[in-house]
């Protein structure tokens, strides 16, 4: 392991970050919110221990990024970043623990949405914009932003794109890694752009819309609002949050495709297809159950259904309703569909569903086999065979899921929390979602979750943002030996 | 600037290497996806699993956009076909394939702007036997580099001991061999310098100078190198490099050759005039000190077989052959090769690359060859208006750290520098570098 240029690249990664830094400052300028000394400190800390680390391992810019390399420098990037990124709440002494400040951050670049927060509206107006702002830039991921400017990290480059987005839809949209990452940045850019129009057009303040575009791209679900979306308490908003959820839970490639005008692009992908009528047939299924046996009218089980089942699978986690109050049925419902997730390639945790999408059928081919043992069946999604090997990762990674989720609920309830709490709370971390059930619901909030337990799901929002392995790589002997 | 390049061996990995270090947009297309695996994790290109003549694989690559189309798969009727298909469906303007098979090759009407359009074929056999036929000529020469239609060649040398020239001091040469002489660069122990006329020279330094191709044999002498060319070769392997190097030689040398396979052999004899063919193993102990390895002046091992090259190479250099060119063309067996003794290793695959490229590149460099394992290159550069070295004396020493100017190239006249020379617009300028210090080469020129 060349650990000088694994900080070398850290190094930048906390630069990068600063600069970033400087939005909220400049928010908290204009707003006269108070908040600037906190924010100007940890501007100016983050930006020295970055500039502190590049330049003690100036010399070994050019190394090249091995395998192990990779995984270390996009793990330790993520916890950097969430480290750096939690002082603004430290140093406002918003928070009652460090623990407490790391957990929000990481919430935060996760795109998870957990808040340790009861009331957000009482924070100073630059510090929430910096809240909603980490899950903007966590959304993408940092390292593509770095590898988008800046072509010095070079041919490695490659390693770090693959252990921070996942390995299925590494489909270089440009032959060269810098111009990928530059369109995908761009494109994201842009959608965020058009959030923030819809809702300002839709009656929001200047400042609430881009806050909530920024989490309504990213899948996050920061709000600025105690009451989440539910605040606005118009329809009109909750279905520019759906359609703009919905568009963050989708394969940013597609619209790479779309714009270089393959107008078809969303009919031909398979996957945007399953995505699609999973999304569908979830929110018929949880409307109708809603409208006979918790709301009076049809009109209000569409709305709060449309919204809450976006929310969920895109793994955004905004709120318009309590669904902890709605039927066991509901809830287990939407818990289930947490692992869904959006698109590969997305802004969305979860397992994807391109991996339920070949699950499905490859079980499907299965019994056909058993009915027909002498056909020879072919998978293929979007006119490309799988291998066996692709089908295998594929199941590997689910079980890795559930194995995850099992060791760390267990891990939760020793803590003494309940089961459905433990649960749902893991599973809602480690997808990235944000509210849980039981005393996690959308109406709480984790300020009551004991210490032990916060730092279980940190573990698990990061595992989750980066698919597992990335993480999970580091905690095996074999990446040690040499 | 995108280039297409159908097949991800090992021509297709090294252009593909050179292109994307310029910043060049590159797609590989090939049957292997491990092959393709591979070359993707190593590069930052995109990749295209497909046959090479497939037309949708091309059209995903985006072929109506790319302004080179290379054609290197092991299959000559894929890369015409590929070329056909660049030319017909997608209008790309420049295509480069390699082309073995001689009825091919040669053939002008077939290759030609009227059908293929292939500009230029590249055969790699031809090209590897050319560059083993020059050192044949030049057996004092570890590397023979040609610049200007070959006017202008730089040499490598290796220093004996009792060279005239060991332990003296570089300003002291020029003045001790009274004739313009420029060290472009010194390898010693694995390592390279650029020289100033400080530095002294060493037994068994490799010396790289450029040198008019009429003053070679002189200049070799002064240096204490004998040298005349080879009269008495065998080589090793009648396939295509070892039927081009004996056809191109046995006019001025008695040739002998060892091939395995007795239909190659008939083929050989047939197609061959003085040249005496042997049926046998060119690696067998007994049949080359039967066929007199002792009295041979170079050995040359071009069979397919990269360890079979190396070890028979070993062999005859032990059993007495004066000097032992063997071919590799995996790249990583090339600095092993050259530590256990072989005086000259070529790569065909590299050649092909190297010369591929040469075509390729595009504005003033003109050319780019790398020396001693890659640690130095040979630049050819033309200066253009805008440098601000135009109408400066060299003497000034504004010229980049690690880098010397070997050889000028003005309006077909060759000049080997003094201090006093003055550059001038579109002169062309054979610069010696040091990898590091080529950009600032280039910006300085360009």
């Amino acid at each position: 392991m060349n650990f000088k240029t694994v900080f070398n690249i850290v190094g930048i990664i906390l630069i990068i970050l600063s600069i970033f830094m400087a939005v909220p400052v400049l928010v908290s300028i204009i707003n006269k919110s108070g908040d600037l000394p906190a924010l100007g400190a940890s501007l100016l800390l983050t930006l020295f221990s970055g500039t502190l680390m590049l330049s003690l391992t100036k010399q070994y810019r050019h190394e090249e990024i091995m395998y192990r390399e990779a995984f270390m420098i996009v793990t330790l990037s993520w916890i950097s970043v969430s480290l750096f990124g939690s002082l603004p709440y430290v140093f406002t002494a918003s928070v009652n623990s460090f623990t407490d400040a790391f957990f929000e951050s990481m919430s935060g670049f996760t795109t998870t949405g957990a808040s340790i927060f009861s009331d957000v509206e009482s924070l100073p107006a630059g510090l929430l914009f910096w809240r909603s702002m980490t899950q903007w830039i966590g959304g993408m991921g940092i390292i593509v932003f770095a590898l988008a400017i800046l072509p010095i990290i070079g041919t490695g480059g490659m390693q770090l794109f693959k252990a921070e987005v996942p390995e299925i839809s590494v489909d270089k949209l440009r032959p060269r890694i810098i111009d990928t990452a530059k369109a995908l940045w761009l494109i994201y850019a842009g959608i965020t752009l058009l959030i923030v129009l819809l809702y300002y057009l839709a009656g929001m303040e200047m400042y609430d819309a881009i806050c909530h575009a920024f989490t309504t791209i990213s899948t996050g679900g920061f709000s600025t609002k105690n009451l989440s979306i539910g605040y606005f308490n118009s329809p009109l908003i909750d279905y520019i949050s759906s359609l703009g959820m919905f568009l963050g839970g989708a394969n940013f490639a597609l619209y790479f495709y779309f714009m270089r005008g393959n107008y078809k692009i969303f009919l031909k992908n398979a996957e945007f297809r399953f995505y699609f009528f999973v999304v569908l047939l979830t929110i018929l299924i949880i409307s109708l159950h809603l409208r006979f046996s918790y709301y009076e009218s049809f009109e209000e089980s569409f709305r709060f259904g449309v919204f809450q089942v976006i929310s969920i699978i895109t793994t955004t986690g905004y709120a318009t309703a309590d669904y902890v109050k709605w039927s066991s049925f509901a809830q287990l419902l939407l818990l289930i569909i947490m692992f869904f997730g959006g698109m590969i390639g997305s802004t969305a945790g979860g397992i994807k569903q391109v991996r339920i999408y070949l699950m499905t059928k490859q079980i499907y081919r299965e019994f056909f086999q058993l009915i027909h043992p002498r056909a020879v069946l072919s998978l293929k999604l979007d006119d490309k065979f799988l291998t066996k090997e692709t089908l295998g990762s594929i199941w590997g990674f689910v079980f890795l899921a559930i194995f995850v989720c099992a060791l760390s609920s267990i891990a939760m309830t020793a803590t003494g929390l309940d089961i459905v709490t433990s649960v749902s709370t893991v599973i809602s971390a480690m997808n990235n979602v944000g509210p849980a059930l039981g005393e996690a619901g959308p109406s709480q909030n984790y300020a009551s979750i004991p210490v032990f337990g916060k730092w279980i799901l940190i573990f698990c929002m990061l595992a989750g943002r980066l698919e597992y392995y990335t993480v999970l790589i580091l905690l095996t002997p074999a990446f040690w030996k040499k | 600037m995108r280039v297409i390049i159908v097949g991800a061996g090992e021509v297709g990995y090294q252009i593909a290497k050179f292109l994307t270090y310029e910043g060049v947009d590159v797609v590989i297309i090939d049957r292997d996806g491990n092959k393709l695996r591979k070359v993707a994790e190593e590069l930052d290109i995109a990749t295209i699993e497909a046959e090479g003549s497939d037309p949708s694989a091309f059209k995903e690559a985006g072929a109506d956009r790319a302004d080179i189309l290379l054609a290197v798969t092991n299959s000559d009727e894929t890369n015409m076909i590929a070329c056909l298909l660049g030319k017909a469906m997608f209008k790309i303007k420049r295509k480069i394939a390699r082309i073995r098979n001689p009825d091919y090759f040669f053939n002008k009407e077939l290759l030609g702007s009227a059908n293929l359009d292939i500009d230029p074929a590249i055969n790699p056999e031809l090209e590897a036997a050319q560059a083993v036929t020059k050192l044949i000529e030049n057996p004092f020469a570890s590397e023979v580099i040609g610049f200007e239609q070959e006017k202008i060649m730089v040499i490598g040398f290796k220093i004996p001991k009792d060279s005239p020239v060991n332990g003296k001091k570089l300003k002291a040469i020029r003045t001790f061999l009274n004739r313009d002489l420029i060290i472009g660069a010194i390898e010693r122990d694995e390592s390279v310098i650029i020289p100033s006329g400080e530095d002294y020279l060493q037994e068994g330094d490799i010396v790289y100078i450029p040198i008019l191709k009429e003053q070679i044999q002189e200049v070799a002498k002064s240096l204490g190198v004998s040298g005349n060319p080879a009269k008495k070769i065998m080589i090793l392997g009648g396939g295509r490099i070892g039927y081009y190097i004996a056809s191109m030689m046995e006019n001025k040398a008695d040739i002998k050759i060892i091939e395995r396979e007795a239909d190659k052999c008939k083929f050989l004899s047939k197609h061959l005039g003085k040249t005496l063919v042997l049926h046998g193993d060119g690696a067998d102990k007994q049949l080359l000190i039967e066929e007199n390895i002792a009295n041979i002046d170079t050995y040359i091992a071009c069979s397919g077989n990269d360890e079979l090259n190396i070890m028979a190479a070993l062999l005859a250099k032990k059993l007495g052959a004066k000097k032992v060119i063997s071919l590799v063309n995996r790249a990583d067996y090339i600095p092993l090769a050259h530590n256990l003794g072989i005086q000259s290793v070529l790569s065909p695959r590299l050649i092909t690359a190297g010369i591929i490229f040469r075509y390729i590149r595009q504005g003033e460099v003109l050319s780019l060859t790398a020396i001693a394992e890659n640690k130095a290159e040979i630049m050819e550069v033309k200066v253009s208006k805008k440098s601000s070295i135009v109408g400066r004396n060299l003497k000034e020493g504004i010229f980049p750290k690690n880098s010397i100017i070997g050889a000028i190239i003005r309006d077909d006249r060759i000049i080997i520098p003094s201090g006093e020379d003055i550059i001038r617009e579109q002169d062309k300028l054979i610069i010696f570098a040091l990898k590091e210090s080529i950009k600032a080469v280039e910006k300085l020129l360009i």
